[in-house]
Order: C-alpha cells, then structure tokens, then sequence
C-alpha cells in the first residue's frame, strides 16, 4: 500500500471516530465503526415489517449496537428480539439489571443492561451495554441512548 | 430535630422507591431494606456508598419517579411528600432533578455521622431509625 493511501485510510478512519463519537473506540473498533450500517439495516427491517413510527424508533436502537457485532451473525429474529428487549431495559431496568432475550431456534440469547442514567437539558439519557451469545461465543457492545418525546430511545452517535 | 426527621424521610422515601421489591415508603408496611439498597448501588463492593454512587442512585430514583417522563416531579408522582419536597413544590408544583439531589446530598451529610464520605448500611439504619 502506497504512502498517500495510507494516509488516506488513516484520514477515514479518523473520520469514522470523529462521527460515531464513541468512548470505547480503543476497546471496541469494529463495535463502532459498524454502528451506522447497523442503524440503517434496523431501520430498514422495521419499515419492510410495516412498523409505525415507535418500531422504527426502537428497531434504530437495536440496529445500532447489534450492526456493531462481530460479523453481524444475528438472524432476523435475533435482530427483533434484541431490538425488543433494549427500549424495555431502558424504559425499566434498574441499572445492573439485564434484560434477556432469547432465540431458540438459533440458540442466540443477548441481554440489555443499562449502566448509568442521567438527565441532559431535561432529557433522559441512559448509558447501556448489551452483550449477545452466539454460537457460544459472547461478544458485547455499549452505547448510550436518550428517550424521545414519543417515548422510543435513540441511540445517540 | 425536626430538621434530622424530615431530610430522614427523604432518604427513606428514596430508598423505598429503589427497594428491588418494590414500591415507595408508603407502600411498604415494613422499612426500606437498606442493606439491598446499598448492595444494588455499591458499584466498587466496598459494602459503602459514597458520593458519586449516591448520586447516581438519586438520578435513578428520580427516573423512576418520573412517571411520565417529563424531567420533573409532580404532587402526583410523590406518594410522601417531605418538607423539603413541599418548599419546592410550593414554588411551581414541581421538583426539579436539582431540587431532589440537593436534598438527598443534605441527607447524606446528616445520615454519614463519623464524617468519611460514605454511607454505610449502619449509618442508613440509624438515620432511619432515629426519624421514627
């Protein structure tokens, strides 16, 4: 790879950083440069499904983090049920408290566990991690959402 | 000792609202499990909490509270209303987030006797305790 390519890539790599914003870049690369990809995909899984203004709300949520996975092996219904259980965690959860979902015909299963809740110009906010189960294999992921006034969260970065 | 009774109900008001069972003071017959509550907050597992993990458990109690999820409490939203909660809510009807961690911080400092900046369950017992 040449110098100026080099250079190049660097350049939008850090430009991916600077737009997702994310704290646990150095922790979790591949986590946060596939987070846009994700949010579109849910985005696009909830409109095809016919989901109204809240599905696609809370289905953005979930594409967000889970377009972070590791290869991205969750199947649809992996995708739905994780989707699910995140506005559920934020809108009940204690902190500490996961909520789980569980696919049986994958055998995937994931929890949603919010870790911090603050307030930010009047508006909720609530840091969470979620991690999944996939073949065995345990891979997570964290983010931080802010409810909307419609009552869907959205994933902020 | 009519200002140790009311930041004590404060702060028993809160930790019935973040008992795991549930429910605020006023539906607990029984007093607030302490002992859970420090246990479910105490983030470094040192049995204590102290300011920053007291805080966040404030935030916390005040989002559930928040029914409706407007950023604020309401007459409605606080089944005990302590004086400090009814001075403020007399200014407008409503208890800011400010206004309610201003007022759980006063009953930190009142309940933490030997001064270390951390809550220890004993000291959350007693503090409870001497309010009744």
């Amino acid at each position: 790879m040449s110098r100026s390519m080099l250079q190049t890539t660097a350049v939008i790599m850090l430009l991916v950083v600077a737009v997702t914003g994310c704290a646990t870049i150095e922790e979790y690369p591949k986590a946060s440069i596939g987070a846009l990809g994700g949010a579109a995909f849910g985005g696009l899984i909830a409109a095809a499904a016919g989901g109204g203004g809240a599905a696609i709300a809370g289905a953005l949520i979930g594409g967000a983090l889970l377009g972070g996975f590791a290869g991205n092996a969750l199947d649809q219904r992996d995708k739905r049920l994780a989707a699910e259980a995140q506005p559920r965690a934020l809108e009940t959860a204690p902190s500490g408290k996961p909520v789980a979902w569980t696919n049986p015909d994958s055998g995937h299963t994931g929890t949603v566990t919010p870790v911090r809740t603050y307030q930010s110009g009047g508006t909720y906010c609530r840091e969470f991690r979620s991690n999944v189960t996939i073949d065995g294999k345990p891979d997570k992921a964290y983010g931080t959402a802010c409810r909307q006034p419609d009552g869907s969260w959205k994933v902020q970065g | 000792m009519m200002r140790g009774w009311s930041m004590s109900v404060t702060l028993a008001c809160m930790l019935g609202v973040l008992v795991p069972s549930g429910g605020m003071l006023a539906q607990a017959a029984a007093p607030p499990d302490a002992k859970t509550w420090v246990q479910e907050h105490d983030k470094n597992g040192d049995g204590k909490l102290d300011r920053e993990e007291f805080h966040q458990a404030v935030i916390e109690s005040f989002f559930f509270r928040d029914t409706n999820k407007v950023g604020y409490l309401t007459i409605n939203e606080l089944r005990v209303v302590t004086p400090e909660e009814r001075k403020a809510l007399q200014r407008n009807g409503q208890l800011t987030l400010q206004e309610y961690l201003n007022a759980l911080h006063r009953d930190f400092e009142a309940a933490d006797t030997d001064r270390d900046g951390l809550l220890t369950v004993e000291e959350i017992e007693i503090y409870i305790r001497n309010a009744g």
